[in-house]
């Protein structure tokens, strides 16, 4: 059913006509609401025209999703600047004894389970 | 109102910025203008904010971006020179990072720039692009959602990937039949019924979904329609003041951060939410009896894609969606 959900909302989207007076929100008001600036008041004229259009829907959605490589690209030097130089050295010598095709390789990696997993447990109240 | 307020921020914006100035008045109107934006028009409200909702409203600008960007506005050179240092290299590489391509990631650099220098004149005013900052979002948020558009204007991609045709109206391959073949009667009752319930169940579910609030529809499009990650979702509404947060969130157990499993929470309560209303249309509009509803229920459930059934209730802890994020 899920599916389906998902194939309705996607013909919901595809189909929804928008009266040619729509003034689409600029990037000001889409970055403000992205970065969480916005009250519930002021943001709920936008997020209803964002359940009505999809490319304001996209690029919100491209703004949320590239967020962490954003944060990277601000500060590109940061890993760079943290590693010692025995880092770097050992990171070089790893590079050179690792074999070229990964099933000559065997990594053990062990998962930690999130230990925050029941910090948030609230009532969403839907 | 508000004065002294103002003429603190703007002596801090002239101290972080001594070689360049943005005359008071521009500053002060251009705040006017934000709030005008942001207080009354958002709302579509004709309700004057009061003193403390300005007061709160101010203290959250990013006034140091909006005075750079008033300075850059006013073609100071120095404004300019500083919006460089601060700016440029993250435009670059933001641009890179988005397109492939140097021609491509400099047509775009060129195009941003141009939309912030404003090479259009209107009335005399120069329409340039910083215009339309206000401050209320970080100036390099602003310049992030101006390149991802001319990303987008250059390639203009299909926003819906997806194959989305009417759901209801797709014929069913395995019910299919050849009419000069001797089918039965039967047979061909049973696939008319079967699209009678077909389209009930379509429509009960857009009937389902059209009585969710926004908010609700906007979780559901960021997940399954725009593919974001819980962990993306999560951190969207991580933002104190994230309405999406605010909605959702039970007011009085307010945290700094929320696990994708309290998304995940939410969306499974969405789930069952529509679940009741798509059984409650199929009985009430369409006129259903019990048993009919649950021949629309595996059909709505009919799907290989998903794993998860909604007829009963969910234990804790289980997954409502395939989905792996």
């Amino acid at each position: 059913m899920v599916r389906l959900v998902e194939l309705r909302l996607n013909t919901r989207l595809r189909d929804a006509v928008l009266p040619e007076s729509t003034v689409h929100p600029d990037e000001d008001l889409m970055n403000a609401f992205v970065e969480g600036q916005l009250t519930d008041v002021e943001s709920r004229h936008l997020v209803s025209h964002l359940v009505r259009c999809a490319t304001c829907l996209h690029l919100t959605a491209q703004m949320i999703s590239h967020e962490p490589e954003v944060d990277q690209l601000d500060n590109p030097d940061v890993s760079a600047q943290q590693q010692s130089p025995l880092q770097r050295f050992l990171d070089s010598l790893a590079r050179g004894l690792v074999p070229p095709s990964n099933e000559d390789a065997v990594f053990a990696y062990e998962e930690k389970e999130p230990s925050e997993a029941n910090e948030n447990d609230d009532d969403p109240g839907v | 109102m508000c004065a002294q307020l103002l003429s603190e921020r703007y002596a801090e914006c002239r101290r972080a910025y001594p070689r360049f100035e943005v005359p008071f008045e521009e500053f002060r109107d251009a705040i006017a203008a934000a709030a005008l934006k942001y207080l009354v028009e958002a709302r579509q409200s004709d309700v004057e904010p009061s003193l403390r909702d300005l007061d709160r409203f101010i203290g959250e600008l990013k006034l140091p971006d909006l005075y750079l960007g008033l300075g850059c506005l006013r073609s100071d050179e120095h404004a300019w020179w500083e919006f460089d240092r601060q700016h440029r290299s993250f435009i670059e590489r933001w641009t890179r990072h988005l397109v492939s391509g140097d021609t491509n990631a400099d047509e775009i650099v060129d195009s941003v720039y141009v939309e912030l220098f404003g090479t259009r004149m209107v009335a005399g005013v120069r329409q340039s692009k910083f215009r339309s900052y206000t401050g209320r979002g970080s100036l390099r948020g602003w310049l992030r959602a101006i390149i991802l558009n001319a990303a987008v204007d250059l390639h203009r991609a299909p926003k819906l990937e997806v194959s989305v045709d009417n759901w209801s109206d797709s014929s069913d391959e395995s019910t299919r039949q050849d009419p000069s073949s001797p089918e039965t009667e039967g047979s061909m009752l049973t696939t008319i019924v079967r699209q009678r319930y077909r389209s009930a169940t379509a429509a009960a579910l857009d009937q389902a979904l059209s009585a969710l609030d926004d908010h609700e529809t906007l979780l559901l499009l960021y997940y399954h329609v725009e593919g974001l990650k819980l962990r993306e979702i999560a951190r969207i509404v991580e933002q104190p003041r994230s309405p999406m947060r605010q909605w959702f969130e039970r007011r009085s157990s307010r945290q700094s951060r929320v696990h994708e499993s309290t998304v995940m929470r939410w969306l499974n309560k969405l789930y069952q939410k529509i679940f009741k209303r798509f059984q409650s249309e199929l009985a009430t509009t369409h006129g259903l009896r019990p048993e009919e509803i649950e021949i629309c229920t595996s059909i709505a459930a009919d799907d290989p894609a998903c794993s998860i059934s909604l007829s009963r209730p969910k234990r804790q802890g289980e997954q409502l969606s395939q989905r792996k994020d």
